[in-house]
C-alpha cells in the first residue's frame, strides 16, 4: 500500500507535461501576435489601389506626343478661373474633365481636384472640382502639365481660356506660360 | 516499501525529450512565419513611402518637355535655355511645397544639337539623379 502523497512515479511526466503546455501557450500567443502584422498591410493596399485609379485616369487624360496635346492639359487651358465649392462643384469649362473622371474612377470613389501653381515663388492652389470634404485616410495623386505662352513657337493647338487665371510666370522672357500640377485627392464613400 | 529519489527516476525521459523537440519546432517555425510577415509589412511600406510617382512624374514631364521644345525647329538656343530655366524655377517651386527638392542641369553641345540633361531630386531620404540626352 502506498500514501499518495509518499508516491513519487510520473513526477517527470508531470513536469514535462507542465513545460510543454507551456511552450505551446507561448508558441501560440507567438503566432497570434505575428498574425496581427497583417492589418496594417490591408491599410496600405486600400491606399495603393486608391492611388491606382487616379495615377491610371491621369495616365489616360495625359497621353500626347509631339504634335498633339494632352486632354488634361486643353481642359487645363480651357478653364474659366471659377473655383469650385459646396455650391458650384465644377465650372461648366471642366464638365468634360468631371466626366471623364466620373468614367475613369469606380462609383465608390470620390474626388475633389486643385490646380496648383507656382507664381512669384509661392505656390497658388484654386480648387476646380468639389465634389465633399475628404476623410483623413484620402489619398492625392498628382500629374504636372506645362503650358506655353499663346502666341509662342510652341503652343499648338492650346487655346487658353481668356478668363483662365494661372498667370504667366514670367511676363514672355521665356516660351514657358506656366506649369500646373492637377491634384486629386481620392477616398472611398 | 517503495523509495525512490527524484533524481533517480528513469521513467518517460525519451517522452521528455521528444516533447521538448516537438515544442522547439513549433516555435522555431512561429520565428519564421512572424519574420516571413514582418519583412513583407516592411516591404509593403518601403513601396508606399518611396517617392516613386513624384520622381517619375519630374522625369517624364522635364524629358517629354526638352525634346518637345528641342524638336521645335524654330526654337533658338538661347530661347530653349530661358524656357528650361523658367521650367526649373517653377518645378523647384512646387517640389518644394511638398517638401522635395529638384534641380535640373542643362548642358549645351557646342557643335551638334544634342542637349544633355540632368535631373535631381532629393527628399531627404532618397535622393535619385538621371542625365538624358535630347
Amino acid at each position: 500500500m502506498i500514501k499518495i502523497t509518499n508516491c513519487t512515479k510520473g513526477q517527470i511526466n508531470t513536469l514535462e507535461g507542465l513545460m510543454a503546455a507551456l511552450l505551446m501557450i507561448f508558441a501560440v500567443l507567438f503566432i497570434t501576435k505575428s498574425a496581427t502584422m497583417t492589418m496594417p498591410q490591408s491599410g496600405e493596399f486600400i491606399d495603393t489601389q486608391l492611388e491606382l485609379y487616379g495615377n491610371d485616369a491621369f495616365m489616360l487624360l495625359d497621353q500626347e506626343d509631339y504634335y498633339t496635346d494632352s486632354r488634361l492639359k486643353k481642359y487645363v487651358a480651357s478653364w474659366d478661373g471659377i473655383e469650385a465649392n459646396q455650391t458650384v462643384s465644377v465650372s461648366a469649362s471642366l464638365n468634360n474633365l468631371d466626366e471623364d473622371l466620373e468614367k475613369l474612377i469606380p462609383d465608390n470613389v470620390r474626388y475633389n481636384v486643385h490646380f496648383l501653381y507656382a507664381y512669384d515663388g509661392s505656390v497658388i492652389e484654386k480648387p476646380v472640382i468639389f465634389h465633399g470634404i475628404p476623410p483623413d485616410n484620402s489619398v492625392t495623386v498628382f500629374q504636372l502639365v506645362t503650358l506655353y505662352d499663346e502666341f509662342s513657337e510652341m503652343r499648338g493647338d492650346i487655346v487658353i481660356n481668356e478668363n483662365n487665371t494661372i498667370p504667366d510666370t514670367d511676363h514672355d522672357n521665356s516660351f514657358l506660360h506656366n506649369i500646373v500640377q492637377v491634384r486629386c485627392t481620392l477616398w472611398y464613400v | 516499501m517503495v523509495r525512490m529519489t527524484f533524481f533517480n527516476q528513469k521513467n518517460g525521459q525519451w517522452i521528455l525529450l521528444s516533447g521538448l523537440v516537438v515544442s522547439l519546432i513549433i516555435i522555431g517555425l512561429s520565428i519564421l512565419l512572424n519574420q516571413a510577415m514582418l519583412s513583407s509589412h516592411q516591404a509593403a511600406q518601403a513601396e508606399q513611402t518611396f517617392p516613386k510617382k513624384d520622381i517619375l512624374e519630374l522625369r517624364s514631364e522635364t524629358f517629354k518637355e526638352a525634346i518637345r521644345i528641342n524638336l521645335n525647329e524654330n526654337v533658338t538656343n538661347d530661347e530653349f535655355n530661358q524656357t528650361m530655366d523658367q521650367f526649373l524655377k517653377n518645378l523647384e517651386t512646387l517640389y518644394l511645397m511638398q517638401g522635395e527638392h529638384v534641380n535640373l542641369i542643362v548642358i549645351n553641345t557646342e557643335e551638334g544639337t544634342s542637349i544633355s540633361v540632368k535631373i535631381e531630386f532629393s527628399d531627404g531620404i532618397t535622393k535619385y539623379s538621371e542625365t538624358g540626352i535630347i
